[in-house]
């Protein structure tokens, strides 16, 4: 028997740059200032190098942290017996399978006011955070959103479910 | 069955106490910091600025030793490029470039706060070296070897605070490309963005290009003086010349993210009171790309006379006057977006009118000191003193001070008082007039730049610019007064705050809430 549709909320980061466009832009960068630093090497003036090696390295670094950011996906899967999460990058995706009927939705507030707040799905003494790139408002929605569903399929099991759902607006 | 325990928590009110400046990573509470800084080093540089023309308010010696007056216009320079224009118009970066494209912070929030409590530091470590044995550094800020080796023990503290100074910018540069490059808004298309984003984003691409050479310079001034090498010390075969070209090769970039976004804030105001889209939007884009490619090929038109073959005079001539090309397209396109629009004259547009009508003329001082033969004779007089002002006071600080009145309503959620700050308006047009538009003349007839005392001749322009710049200087706490009275309170500024205002930093309350964005908006 073909399992049942199930709910499922996507969380994407927003990302205005591919990854295409980052490398494209990044050795545009890199050959403008490693041009313009080994102009100075031929001239004799070499310590502009290793500044220029530097700020290019942590312009890489921050666009790659940027990017990377862009790549994270969290698919959360609500049938009728199990909540399945698999979450995290293309390279290292993790999941985690709670049963629907004991399955805790739990956003925690931070200690400190201006940090933010950890959306927990948990079960038996196992747990997975989603929305981490969400903003609060976000994943005060995303909670909303997930007790509803869960509430709504516990409650018909036999139903066929076969709408897809997201979170008031997946894009950050 | 499941189980929800959500325990709401309000992560919307701002901290507070000193936390919430010190750890901020909020890009409103950065952004606020730098615009506070350079308020402060205004002053400060201002400061310096008032001792200045109070020794030349009449010839002779008066009130400082020569040794310190040299440290006055060096410190000056210094507190006023590294210390306010710069940090202004991050600040303003900060407040407004995720606001305008949509972004709910900067892309790299940590690093955010480490680049704003970098300049402190370095503001602090240069500030210092006014009380050391034998004082602040006094070999103007452009730092030409072998003068600049002469300093003493505030040597190696110049240069540490000129190194944070860059660190600070360039992670502020960085955060800026990463933030517009990849936060933009769904639906943000780069040729969609206002025009103070785009200004930014090409001020960050220059200042990417341009910090590693000053950085490497005076890294080498360094070890010129302490490691034993000889890169600008001609007893070891180098070449104290070449400090010169390197350092412009920085210096003119330089000039330019001092006002390109300046452009960016005139090109944000004038279409709202004009009540008129910009006219040549992507004329307006290209002409800045054109103007940061320039920027890097005409450096050597600030050291005409050292001497260099008539070939690289005609080159960096005529490649200097090609930068008239592009500018003039933006002085006709702000022009022309005024042509037939239905005008209104607040604050924020007198400052962009001023702008236009008073950056033209340092455009039209510079075209003249463009001019190789020229500038033979104008070279270091205070004609070019006069020049450069005109760029950075009416340019600069006009753009910033217009950019602030323009966006105050929406930071504070209170109109600022219009009265008074058309009087600081009238008051800063007219004495910076007053103050540079004599300079020209001395300049002209043979006054060079950077003495204390001079010839009888030039006694009365002296004067005359003197008492300009003390009523500049004095009506200038008239704007602080403004700005912490519409902090305080005052009318109620709406969401739009202006009639003809337009773009996404209009469509949240005013003030902006602490957070603003967390869903992205739709650009139409």
């Amino acid at each position: 028997m073909p399992e049942l549709s199930p709910y499922r909320l996507q969380v994407v980061p927003n990302c205005a740059l591919s990854w295409h466009g980052a490398l494209i832009f990044y050795a545009w960068m890199c050959t403008a200032s490693l041009g313009i630093a080994f102009f100075f090497v031929i001239q004799g003036y070499w310590p502009i190098l290793p500044f220029a090696g530097l700020e290019l390295l942590a312009l890489g670094a921050a666009l790659w942290v940027s990017m990377r950011r862009g790549d994270y996906r969290e698919v959360i899967s609500i049938y009728p017996d199990r909540v399945e999460v698999e979450k995290g990058r293309p390279d290292e995706r993790h999941s985690a399978v709670f049963p629907l009927h004991w399955v805790h939705v739990n956003l925690r507030p931070a200690r400190i006011a201006s940090y933010p707040s950890r959306l927990i799905i948990s079960s038996h003494g196992h747990h997975c955070e989603v929305g981490r790139c969400l903003t609060e408002s976000e994943r005060r929605g995303l909670s909303r959103r997930l007790r509803e569903v869960i509430e709504h399929v516990h409650k018909t099991p036999a139903q066929r479910l076969d709408v897809e759902g997201s979170p008031g607006n997946p894009h950050r | 069955m499941s189980h929800t325990a959500d325990a709401h928590h309000d992560h919307h009110a701002a901290p507070s106490g000193f936390k919430r400046w010190l750890f901020a990573t909020n890009h409103k509470d950065i952004g606020t910091m730098y615009l506070v800084f350079a308020l402060v080093m205004f002053f400060v540089g201002g400061t310096m600025a008032m001792i200045i023309r109070a020794e030349l308010f009449q010839p002779g010696l008066q009130f400082v030793d020569p040794g310190f007056f040299n440290q006055m216009t060096t410190m000056h320079a210094l507190m006023m490029i590294f210390g306010g224009v710069m940090p202004a118009f991050v600040g303003l970066a900060n407040w407004m470039v995720p606001l305008m494209v949509g972004a709910p912070d900067m892309a790299l929030p940590r690093m955010n706060n480490w680049s704003f409590w970098l300049l402190p530091v370095a503001f602090s470590l240069l500030l210092s070296t006014l009380f050391f044995a034998g004082g602040a550094p006094a070999g103007g800020w452009t730092m030409y070897p072998p003068l600049v080796l002469q300093t003493g023990n505030a040597f190696p503290f110049l240069i540490f605070s000129v190194h944070l100074m860059g660190m600070s910018s360039i992670m502020g540069a960085i955060n800026i490309v990463v933030t517009i490059m990849n936060m933009r808004a769904p639906g943000m298309g780069l040729l969609k963005m206002p025009l103070f984003v785009w200004t930014w984003l090409i001020t960050a691409y220059l200042l990417i290009l341009a910090m590693p050479v000053l950085a490497g310079a005076v890294t080498m001034l360094l070890t010129d003086e302490y490691f034993g090498t000889s890169f600008f010390n001609a007893g070891g075969g180098g070449d104290p010349l070449m400090f010169q070209h390197v350092f412009w090769f920085f210096g003119h970039p330089e000039v330019y993210i001092m006002i390109l976004p300046a452009f960016g804030i005139v090109s944000q105001i004038i279409p709202t009171f004009a009540r008129k889209p910009l006219f040549g939007y992507e004329s307006m884009v290209y002409a800045t790309a054109s103007i940061a490619f320039l920027s890097f090929i005409v450096w050597a038109h600030h050291m005409f006379t050292v001497g260099m073959p008539l070939s690289g005079q005609l080159f960096f001539m005529f490649s200097t006057m090609l930068i008239a090309v592009p500018t003039g397209v933006k002085v006709f396109n702000w022009m022309a977006t005024m042509w037939r629009g239905s005008m209104t004259f607040e604050t924020p547009m007198l400052f962009a009118v001023a702008f236009v009508f008073l950056f033209s003329i340092g455009g039209f001082s510079g075209l003249m000191l463009g001019i190789t033969p020229a500038d033979f004779q104008y070279h270091d007089t205070y004609f070019v003193v006069a020049h450069f002002h005109y760029v950075l006071v009416p340019g600069a600080i006009f753009g910033i001070m217009g950019g602030v009145y323009f966006w105050m309503p929406k930071w504070t959620g209170h109109m600022y008082n219009e009265k008074l700050a058309k009087i600081h308006f009238w008051l800063s047009a007219i004495f910076v007039n007053v103050t540079f538009f004599p300079q020209h003349f001395v300049g002209l007839a043979g006054m060079p730049r950077r003495i204390p005392d001079y010839a009888t001749q030039f006694a009365d322009f002296n004067m005359v610019s003197s008492i300009g710049a003390f009523v500049f200087g004095v009506s200038q706490l008239l704007f602080v007064y403004i700005i912490w009275s519409c902090v305080r309170g005052g009318e109620k500024a709406t969401t739009a705050v202006w009639e003809g205002s337009h773009g996404l930093e209009w469509t949240v309350p005013s003030p902006a809430p602490h957070h603003t964005f967390e869903v992205a908006p739709e650009v139409p």
